[in-house]
C-alpha cells in the first residue's frame, strides 16, 4: 500500500496540498473562519476538476487547519478553531511567560506526530472495517446513521435535546425534493427549484460560512492583546521529550474521532483530562503553562482527522462536521463512500492516505517556519476580511450548480444558523442529519419491507450480533442524555 | 423577561403538527414500508416530542439569564445589504455588483478611509473574477 500512496504523489500533487495547507493555515489561525467553512467553499470550487486534485488540496486544508487553530490559542488565547480549546490552557499560559515560540513549535511537532498516527491506523483499519461493513443490513446503516446523530447532538450543544431538535431539522430538510424510492416529490409546493432537492453545498456554505460572518458581526468585541514572538533558541529535547504522551494522546484522538458525530473539541479536552492524570510532576503545574497539555491536545485534535475519516471511508458515515464536508465532495464527485469504494475504486484510498501524509509533513514546515509570523496575519481587521467571506461564500454556492437559486439558499441557511448559534442550537447536528437524511431514509424503509416480506420479522430485523451493538449503543447514548448520572443517585437517596 | 425555550417550543410544535399533517397527505394507499410518508411522519413526530420537551424545561427553568441580543440592527442591514448583493447579481455582471457590495459591506462595518474602502472594493472582485474565472475555471455569474 506505501506504494500505492507513493506512486500518487507528484510534484503537483505535492503544489495542491501546499496551496490547500496555506490556505488552511490562514483559516485555521483566523478566528471566526473556520476548516469546515474552508473545506465547504473549495468542494464547491474544485467541483469540475479531477477528483485526486480536488482531494489533495482539500486534505491539505484539512489537516493543517487543524493545526493551525493553535496558533492564535497560543498567541491570543482565542482558539482559532473549536478543536484548540484545550491549547489555549497552557498555550496562552506558556507564551505570556515568554515561551511562545516553543510552544508553537511544540504544537506543530505533536500535531505532526498525531495526524502520522491518526493515518496510520486508518491506513491498518479501513479495510478490515469495510469488511466488517459489507455485512451491514439496512437496518445497521440506519442505526448507525441515528448513533451519529445523537453523539453529535449531546456532544456539541449545552442542551441535548435542542442538539437533538437540529438535527431532526436537517432530517427534515434533506426530505424536501424527490423522493428516491418511489418518485414522488416531498414538501416542494409546486416550485421547481425545490424539486432538486436541497443541494448540500449551499447548506454548508450558508451554515459554516455566513452565519458564521453573521454572528462574528453581531459580537461585541473586546480588543485581545497578540503577545510576541522571541527569537529564543529552544533545545530540542524539550520539544522532543514527550513521545510516549503523544502516543497515547493520538490514540485518545483517533478513537473518539472514528466515533460518528464526535470530533476534535471532544478528543483534545479528553486527551488534556488524561494527561493531567498521568503526568506524574510536570515542570509547570497544568493551567499554567505546562508543556504536556499542549502536547496532549494537539497530538490528539489532529490523531482525530484519522478516526473521523475511518466511518467516512468505509460507511460513508461522517466522524465530524469536515468529513461531512468531504462526503458531500465524493458524491459530488460520482464516488460512493462505503464498503464498496475499496473495490470499486481503490486509489481514492490511497489519494486520501497520500494527502493526509503530505499535508502532515507540510504541518511541521509551515509550524515551524511561518507560523510565528502568523500573528502579522491575524491582526487583518474584520471589517476588510468579512466582506470578502461573504463574496467567495457567494460564488460558492454559485459555482457548483450555476443556479442563482442556489446563492439564494446558501443566505437563507446563513441566516438560520445564526438564528440557531444565537440561541444555543448547534449546527454540526443539522449538517449531519442534511447529510445522513437520505441514507436513512431509504434504508430504514428498505428494512421495513424486509420485515413485511420475511416470516421471522425479529430475527431477521434485531438478532444479529451487529444490530445488537447498534441497537445497545442508540439507546445508551439517548438514556445517558435524559436521565444523567447525578439525578439517579439523587433519586436513589431519596 | 421572556421565557426562550417556551417561546421556541411552542413555535417548533406547531411547525412540527403542521408538517405532520402535510406528510400524512403524502400517503397514499402504498404498503406502509415503502411509503414516502413513513419516514417524514417519524422525524416530524420526533420533532414534536422533542419541542414538547424543550416547553417543559421552559417551564421547569427557574434561573433567567438574560441573554445577550448583539449588535442585531448590524446583522439585518449586513442581510439585507446580501440580498440586495443578489439581486444585482442577477442582472449585472459579478464585477459591478461585487464592488457595490463590498463597498457597503466595509463601510457598514465602519470603515472610512475612503482610499481603503475603494482599494477593498475594486481591486477584491478583479483578482477573484481573474483567478476563479480564468485560473481555476470557475463559471461566475
Amino acid at each position: 500500500m506505501i506504494k500505492e500512496i507513493f506512486s500518487i504523489i507528484d510534484l503537483n500533487f505535492i503544489f495542491l496540498v501546499f496551496v490547500g495547507s496555506i490556505a488552511g493555515l490562514f483559516v485555521g489561525a483566523m478566528p471566526g473562519l473556520s476548516v469546515t467553512m474552508a473545506t465547504a467553499l473549495l468542494v464547491s470550487i474544485t467541483f469540475t476538476w479531477e477528483v485526486n486534485s480536488a482531494m489533495a488540496l482539500i486534505m491539505g486544508v484539512y489537516t493543517v487547519g487543524v493545526y493551525s487553530g493553535a496558533v492564535t490559542a497560543i498567541l491570543i488565547n482565542i482558539p482559532g478553531a473549536p478543536s484548540s480549546v484545550a491549547t489555549t490552557l497552557d498555550g496562552y499560559p506558556m507564551a505570556k511567560k515568554g515561551d511562545a515560540l516553543l510552544a508553537l513549535k511544540v504544537a506543530a511537532f505533536y500535531s505532526f506526530i498525531g495526524t502520522i498516527i491518526g493515518l496510520v491506523v486508518l491506513g491498518i483499519s479501513a479495510k478490515e472495517v469495510a469488511k466488517l461493513a459489507l455485512a451491514f443490513t439496512p437496518m445497521d446503516y440506519f442505526l448507525l446513521s441515528l448513533f451519529g446523530l445523537t453523539t453529535v447532538g449531546s456532544l456539541t450543544s449545552k442542551n441535548f435535546t435542542k442538539g437533538m431538535i437540529s438535527a431532526m431539522v436537517g432530517v427534515f430538510i434533506s426530505m424536501i425534493g424527490m423522493d428516491p424510492i418511489v418518485g414522488i416529490s416531498r414538501f416542494t409546493y409546486g416550485s421547481v427549484n425545490l424539486q432538486r432537492g436541497i443541494s448540500i453545498i449551499p447548506a454548508l456554505i450558508g451554515l459554516f460560512g455566513f452565519s458564521e460572518v453573521l454572528y462574528q458581526i453581531s459580537l461585541k468585541k473586546e480588543k485581545k492583546e497578540m503577545l510576541n514572538v522571541s527569537r529564543e533558541k529552544n533545545s530540542l529535547k524539550d520539544i522532543l521529550g514527550h513521545w510516549a504522551l503523544s502516543i497515547r494522546s493520538s490514540i485518545i484522538g483517533v478513537i473518539i474521532g472514528a466515533l460518528p458525530g464526535t470530533g476534535g473539541p471532544i478528543a483534545a479536552l479528553l486527551s488534556y483530562e488524561h494527561a493531567k492524570k498521568s503526568t506524574k510532576s510536570p515542570k509547570v503545574p497544568f493551567g499554567e503553562g505546562a508543556i504536556e497539555g499542549i502536547v496532549a491536545s494537539e497530538a490528539a485534535n489532529n490523531a482525530c482527522i484519522g478516526g473521523a475519516l475511518i466511518p467516512m471511508l468505509t460507511l460513508a458515515m461522517p466522524g465530524d462536521a469536515v468529513t461531512a464536508v468531504i462526503l458531500s465532495a465524493f458524491y459530488v464527485h460520482g464516488l460512493r463512500p462505503g464498503p464498496l469504494l475499496f473495490t470499486e475504486t481503490p486509489e481514492m484510498f490511497s489519494v486520501i492516505l497520500a494527502g493526509g501524509f503530505v499535508g502532515s509533513i507540510m504541518i511541521l514546515l509551515l509550524g515551524l517556519t511561518v507560523a510565528p509570523l502568523l500573528s502579522k496575519v491575524v491582526a487583518i481587521k474584520e471589517r476588510h476580511l468579512f466582506p470578502i467571506v461573504v463574496v467567495l461564500c457567494v460564488i460558492g454556492s454559485y459555482a457548483a450548480s450555476t443556479h442563482i437559486f442556489d446563492v439564494f439558499l446558501m443566505l437563507i441557511f446563513g441566516i438560520v444558523g445564526y438564528i440557531m448559534r444565537r440561541r444555543d442550537y448547534a449546527v454540526a447536528p443539522m449538517v449531519l442529519g442534511l447529510v445522513l437524511g437520505g441514507i436513512m431514509d431509504s434504508n430504514f424503509r428498505r428494512a421495513m419491507s424486509l420485515i413485511s416480506a420475511s416470516d421471522n420479522l425479529l430475527n431477521d430485523l434485531f438478532f444479529r450480533p451487529i444490530t445488537i451493538i447498534l441497537t445497545i449503543l442508540v439507546i445508551f447514548s439517548v438514556v445517558s442524555n435524559f436521565i444523567s448520572i447525578s439525578s439517579i443517585k439523587e433519586k436513589l437517596k431519596k | 423577561m421572556k421565557n426562550n425555550e417556551i417561546v421556541e417550543g411552542s413555535i417548533l410544535s406547531v411547525l412540527s403538527i403542521f408538517f405532520i399533517i402535510e406528510s400524512l397527505k403524502l400517503h397514499n394507499n402504498q404498503e406502509l414500508a415503502l411509503s414516502p410518508a413513513l419516514f417524514p411522519l417519524i422525524i416530524t413526530s420526533m420533532g414534536l416530542f422533542l419541542s414538547i420537551l424543550l416547553i417543559f424545561k421552559g417551564i421547569k427553568k427557574t434561573d433567567y439569564i438574560r441573554s445577550d441580543k448583539g449588535n442585531i440592527r448590524l446583522v439585518l442591514l449586513i442581510v439585507a445589504l446580501s440580498f440586495l448583493y443578489l439581486i444585482l447579481l442577477e442582472r449585472f455582471s459579478f464585477i459591478l455588483s461585487s464592488v457595490i457590495y463590498l463597498f457597503l459591506f466595509t463601510f457598514i462595518l465602519g470603515e472610512r478611509k475612503w482610499w481603503l474602502l475603494i482599494l477593498i472594493s475594486t481591486l477584491t472582485p478583479v483578482l477573484i473574477w481573474y483567478l476563479f474565472a480564468n485560473l481555476l475555471g470557475v463559471y461566475l455569474p
